[in-house]
């Protein structure tokens, strides 16, 4: 199945032309963002933190950061540090050119003289790539490609007989077609895990999958932490979730039927094809923005609630099998999956649709997010004691 | 979607049946007590049950009677473990059924 991308020189395919304005910390980030206002086509990703951060937490924030800058959609990055961080900004820099041919540049505030010297020379940078960015043309290639980002939020009881099925039969072509998709949130695998554990390609991938499912739900206990009240959320319970085994089971779905081939870390890029799992939190902002960061070109979320949600770096389509969820959120969800409650469609007949639209998705139709410029980003970060409470 | 009253021609509220195993089925509207609903497994009827509880569109209701204790399966699986003797009928949700998984001391999620 062919869609339209930018090729990029290491490779990759891109479906959107952006250039990451991309602060190494939080302390950068107003001037990061200066930079990338003044420049057509440059994003800026805020950072959460990236400073006062140590052992898991220091490693995810930096390979997010790095992930972010070789995703396909960005044509070149500009990382912007203050200098004293923890996230060095030298390294971050380093890393990323040292894993991809596109263009990388870096700027330092305490060595630039502040701000306003900062953004002069980063907005030359930028609107130079700008200007370079525009020469690039659409290619035709295909969803093998590609890389498709699932997520749900916002669950309902509709979301595993409708828009989850919806998805997964997608999710299964892009498959076929030699595609890759992620499937994450680990806490939503809790009471489906053995359905996917039977799907794993080798006995490998089954021993990695159910052992972030039993990590987490031995942190869970360790800590004391009684779920009830997150997950299922207040607004999973009011849409007719009761627990997170039913919750899990309708969410697994989106991820398709096919084998499971690799189970990756937070924000961890695949080396693998085919359906793979991310071992992310079920917080959607930190999902998604990890599997941007692992490489995904595009998300298709599903939703039962509904939900605004966007992302600086890729499309995020969004779809509803809750018609009236759909009719009381139009301005922000793409596709509608409620013909399947009416029973005037099929799980394949809807699925087909999404496909189409998934296509023109890649090949520049923008969803409803990226119209109204939302640009959610969170990173995981594991607790950190930093002060009490 | 059904309605209740349609063209003067009564038409049952339906709840779908995902697996026909399922000891529960989700309603397709709103449900009020002494309403009957007609249970559907892949487009046919296959049982017909008198709701015993108001049940929002989209929740579960119980279509046997389910003993204190048992597991409740949805999706042909196990989805939780039930706090009371559900009759069927009943409305199935956090108030009587709670999941089995990953329990925290003495309580279960």
């Amino acid at each position: 199945m062919e869609i339209r991308a930018y090729k990029r020189s290491d490779n990759t395919y891109g479906i959107r032309n952006k250039i990451l304005i991309l602060p190494s910390v939080g302390c950068a980030n107003e001037t990061a963002r200066l930079i990338a206002e003044r420049v057509q086509g440059a994003v800026y990703v805020p950072n959460p933190k990236g400073c006062g951060q140590v052992d898991k937490s220091l490693e995810i924030t930096r390979r997010t950061l790095v992930g972010f800058a070789l995703n396909p959609n960005i044509y070149g990055t500009i990382v912007v540090g203050l200098g004293c961080e923890t996230v060095q900004p030298t390294s971050l820099y380093e890393q990323i050119k040292a894993m991809t041919s596109k263009p990388v540049e870096l700027l330092i505030i305490q060595d630039e003289g502040g701000t306003l010297n900062t953004v002069e020379k980063g907005v030359r940078i930028a609107s130079s790539m700008s200007q370079e960015m525009a020469m690039q043309q659409r290619v035709p290639t295909d969803l093998s490609n590609l890389i498709l980002a699932t997520n749900c939020g916002g669950s309902d009881a509709t979301s595993g007989i409708t828009a989850n099925p919806v998805l997964g039969y997608c999710s299964d072509i892009v498959v076929h077609e030699g595609g890759t998709v992620i499937l994450g949130e680990t806490t939503e695998f809790i009471g489906a895990e053995h359905i996917l554990a039977r799907r794993a390609k080798n006995d490998k991938v089954r021993k990695d999958l159910l052992q972030i499912v039993e990590t987490l739900e031995q942190e869970f206990s360790r800590k004391g932490i009684d779920l009830r009240g997150a997950n299922p959320s207040p607004g999973n319970i009011k849409g007719g979730l009761t627990t997170l085994a039913e919750k899990s089971l309708g969410a697994i779905v989106k991820g398709g039927s096919t084998s499971v081939n690799q189970i990756l870390r937070y924000a961890e890029r695949p080396t693998e094809k085919g359906l793979v799992i991310m071992d992310t939190p079920g917080y959607d902002i930190e999902s998604v923005s990890a599997m941007v960061a692992g490489g995904a070109q595009i998300c298709i979320f599903t939703t039962g609630r509904g939900t605004p949600i966007g992302n600086p770096i890729i499309p995020m389509m969004k779809i509803t099998g809750n018609p009236k969820t759909f009719a009381n959120m139009r301005d922000n969800i793409d596709f509608d999956a409620s013909s399947i409650l009416s029973g005037t469609k099929s799980v394949a007949e809807c699925g087909e649709e999404l496909l189409n639209e998934l296509v023109q998705v890649c090949n520049g139709k923008l969803t409803k997010a990226e119209a109204y410029g939302f640009a959610d980003i969170a990173i995981y970060r594991p607790q950190e004691p930093w002060c009490s409470w | 979607m059904a309605t209740g009253q349609d063209n003067g021609v009564y038409q049952p509220k339906r709840a779908l049946l995902l697996n026909k195993n399922d000891d529960v089925a989700m309603v397709l509207s709103c449900v009020s007590k002494g309403e009957q609903i007609d249970i559907v497994s892949d487009n046919d009827v296959v049982k017909v049950i008198i709701a015993a509880d108001d049940i929002d569109t989209y929740h579960k209701v119980a279509v046997r009677d389910l003993p204190h204790g048992i597991e409740v399966h949805k999706y042909g699986e196990v989805i939780g473990v039930t706090t009371e003797h559900i009759k069927e009928g009943h409305w199935v949700h956090v108030h009587n059924l709670e999941s089995k998984v990953f329990p925290v001391g003495n309580k279960s999620l």
